[in-house]
């Protein structure tokens, strides 16, 4: 087998799009980045699109170039008519974030932001976000929770080509059903989600069924997660390091299954074994090999002494969305009060659960009601209280407080006498 | 040498020190701890051609395997500290006992500055050629040792050495050392503590995660003072340039091509006698190799190599020479393992009054080699890519 005997696959397609890029159009996504933006009413001449498609070099026929009519496809209900959808933009790109003072590490962030942007739509309404990758690396968005069209679920090669770099693809869905719901990377989703590719979905109704049937004064969403820094640093340079060779492989027309060890099937997996692959899989035989082990737990991508802080007034009624957007199951206990589950996944309860801890398991959202019949200033804490630690040094990670606004008296200072 | 194995002792226990329950670990500052096994054995066949004369031997060879053993800490001010500490099997016939420490250093550095005090490879060269063995060109590699014997080789790679290596954009270099070149000559007085020789060079090496994307890999030169105390003659002095670049940037077939010459000055009226004087004559020393390595699935597959070393010197009234061409070809069976042979030809048109190498001899070597590392609780390096291209984060 030589080079470029392969049939075209979709993996070679996805890659091949690459060879129609110009140095000078890489630079112009580059510099163009991305910004939160959501938008209402007319668009903006300005698409991602233009700027994305680049050139007209060797291979373009065999592309799925983002502008083209039939990809991504059309939702069979979707309006023609850009006005009628609730637009956003989001755009991945490499940053650097601070998850504790002293603690920086490089994130694949959304809007360069961990987590993303705070989506809040209506039930019901059209919603159109452009996405845009701005990294060297493979990305889709996938919302979770939400019923979307199939070619909108966002898993690479199963609903969708992975967005290849520096390319984009829009998603259109009706924002169905209600409640809190979140999105992430289905890449890579080990690696992507926890460097920071997460971030909340609120679909919103008129007819809010938890403030008709309890009513709540305000509220906040709370996304939990935690990141191993060491295995999110190295994969992040093995992917990058990868991405630059096979980069210049695409750009000769050149990358094969032959050549890289990504398979679309199993028949691809066995046949490549027979000819000498050994999986990754295979080659550590002892020690824990390559799954993360995470030292750092955040909210909101902050470790606590930086979480931010659960606000309420006494007499008020707080609704907290908490989303398990990380790998790790979560045990949410709040000292000083019981609170009532309202929400699971989303979906309001048929009657609320009182309790003072609540599961958040990876890829669940639980809504809670808390009252504010105790002032003063209260933990709010995973009770693994492993994960109330800071690269193992308590108190960190995991951890926030409610505080009451106006609490009197003066909260409690910590201090201490060193001959104490 | 006794001195040597208490420093090699004493670095590792440093090394397991600051893992142990008492050590770093227990307030919560975990270090790195890296081992590396090398091993290389071959079944070695050598033919020698002396003045008409031609023997042929047969012999198991194991030099250079051995172990090191690393350790890292980060430390305040984003620097991260090392312990290095490494044995190794010598050649046969070599004057450096049953085992060499080839490594016992401690290291100091940043994104900017890398200072390493202690045992360590000598800054006196550029290249490191495709040869089964490292030492295989060792006299044509490195700037020679005035103070060798002649038949050492580990005494021309390591030293003991203070320097300090500041990078510009991970990718500019400028190298100040010290160094004790290490004295095997049983004729001259020895002190591991002398500071024999000093250096300097300047150059660039390309961040290894995109080598192989661009054509030119490393360029330098540098030069290297040795303090030879001879009558009239206080420091000779070496110039070294060289290079490394890809033929043709390919992640597929990768074609490297290397190359160095080393101009030795020597000292004045010196003769070619015996073999150490081999060092302090006027010379100039070439090496230059192309070696290709083929990549299947992310992975090398196949290697295969041509290299050669010449030198000359310019005695007056009589000039001498030397050329040794290697050509290799292994097989990789796995990561780090390789399977494959080797064929070297020396040629020495050197003065007969030597007792040393032969005139000419053929050596055939069928090897295999090994390097297997494992890295617990891994620190950065400094020009990885994510911190090359989006900023430095020390963690």
């Amino acid at each position: 087998m030589s080079d470029g005997e392969d049939d075209p696959d979709l993996t070679r397609r996805v890659f091949l799009e690459l060879s129609a890029m110009g140095a000078a159009g890489l630079l112009a996504t580059v510099a163009d980045g991305a910004h939160a933006e959501s938008r209402r009413g007319p668009p903006t001449p300005r698409t991602p699109h233009h700027t994305l498609h680049m050139g007209s070099g060797a291979g373009d026929g065999e592309l799925f170039p983002p502008t083209a009519s039939d990809w991504p496809p059309m939702p069979p209900d979707a309006p023609k008519d850009d006005d009628a959808y609730h637009q956003f933009r989001i755009g991945v790109s490499i940053h650097e974030h601070e998850m504790v003072p002293g603690i920086r590490i490089h994130t694949l962030a959304f809007n360069e932001t961990v987590p993303g942007p705070l989506l809040r739509v209506q039930e019901g309404e059209w919603v159109k976000v452009d996405f845009e990758n701005n990294t060297t690396l493979f990305h889709t968005i996938h919302w979770h929770g939400m019923m979307v069209p199939y070619a909108m679920d966002g898993v690479p090669l199963v609903t969708q080509p992975p967005v290849a770099p520096f390319k984009s693809y829009t998603y259109r869905f009706r924002a169905l059903p209600y409640g809190t719901h979140f999105y992430h990377c289905h890449w890579g989703a080990v690696m992507h989600i926890q460097s920071g590719m997460y971030g909340g979905l609120i679909v919103e109704s008129d007819k809010d069924p938890i403030q008709e049937r309890y009513g709540y004064d305000r509220e906040q969403t709370l996304i939990l997660s935690a990141v191993d820094t060491d295995f999110v640093r190295d994969q992040m340079n093995a992917m990058i390091a990868r991405m630059a060779q096979r980069m210049r492989l695409m750009s000769k027309g050149r990358l094969t299954k032959w050549q890289t060890t990504q398979f679309e099937s199993v028949d691809d997996l066995l046949r490549t074994m027979d000819e000498g692959f050994v999986p990754p899989y295979k080659r550590s035989q002892s020690g824990r090999g390559d799954l993360p082990d995470p030292e750092y737990f955040t909210i909101n991508g902050k470790c606590y002494p930086v979480t931010p802080n659960l606000d309420i007034k006494k007499g008020e009624r707080l609704r907290v969305r908490l989303i398990g957007a990380g790998m790790i199951n979560h045990f949410m206990h709040l000292h000083g009060h019981d609170f009532d589950i309202v929400c699971n996944d989303g979906a309001p309860l048929p009657y609320p659960i009182r309790a003072n801890t609540v599961q958040v398991s990876p890829g669940k959202t639980v809504d809670i009601l808390i009252e504010g019949n105790n002032p003063g200033i209260w933990v709010f804490h995973d009770h693994d209280t492993r994960r109330t630690t800071n690269n193992g040094n308590y108190p960190g990670g995991c951890l926030t407080k409610l505080v009451y606004e106006g609490f009197d008296p003066a909260p409690f200072k910590p201090s201490f006498r060193l001959d104490e | 040498m006794t001195a040597l194995r208490l420093a090699f002792i004493g670095a590792l226990s440093a090394a397991i020190t600051v893992v142990g329950p008492q050590g770093a670990n227990a307030e919560g500052f975990n270090p790195e701890l890296s081992v590396r096994f090398l091993g290389v054995a071959s079944l070695d066949i050598i033919t020698s051609d002396d003045s008409g004369s031609r023997s042929t031997g047969v012999g198991i060879g194991f030099a250079d395997t051995g172990a090191e053993l690393g350790s890292r800490l980060q430390l305040r001010h984003n620097l991260i500290a090392g312990i290095d500490a490494g044995f190794q099997f010598p050649d046969d016939g070599e004057n450096q006992g049953e085992v060499f420490f080839h490594l016992a250093r401690v290291t100091l550095g940043n994104q900017w500055l890398n200072v390493v005090v202690g045992r360590s490879g000598l800054h006196n060269n550029m290249v490191r050629l495709p040869t089964l063995r490292d030492d295989d060109l060792i006299q044509f590699e490195y700037v020679q040792n005035p103070f060798s014997d002649g038949v050492s080789t580990q005494d021309q790679q390591y030293g003991n050495i203070i320097g300090a290596t500041l990078w510009y954009d991970y990718q500019y270099f400028l190298d100040l050392h010290a160094e004790h070149l290490l004295v095997t000559n049983p004729n001259l007085a020895s002190s591991q503590f002398d500071i024999n020789a000093l250096g300097a060079g300047l150059g660039f090496r390309r961040t290894q995660y995109d080598e192989n994307l661009h054509v030119l890999r490393m360029a330098g030169v540098s030069i290297e003072v040795i303090r030879v105390d001879l009558p009239g003659q206080t420091w000779e002095w070496n110039l070294i340039g060289g290079f490394s670049l890809y033929a043709f940037p390919d992640p597929v077939h990768r074609l490297l091509i290397d190359g160095q010459v080393i101009f030795n000055a020597g000292v004045d009226n010196a003769s070619i006698l015996d073999l150490p004087s081999l060092a302090i004559v006027r010379q100039v020393t070439s090496v230059g190799s192309l070696a290709y390595v083929f990549y299947k699935q992310e992975e090398p597959r196949v290697r295969a190599a041509f290299a050669f070393g010449h030198r000359a010197w310019f005695e007056q009234g009589q000039n001498a020479r030397q050329l040794s061409t290697i050509v290799n070809a292994f097989y990789v069976l796995g990561r780090g393992f390789d399977v494959g042979a080797q064929y070297q030809f020396n040629n020495n048109d050197i003065p007969a009054v030597l007792v040393g190498p032969p005139l000419k001899s053929h050596t055939v070597q069928l090897a295999l080699r090994a390097q297997f590392d494992f890295v617990w609780n891994e620190l950065p390096t400094f020009n990885t890519p994510l911190n090359v291209q989006y900023g430095y984060t020390p963690r």
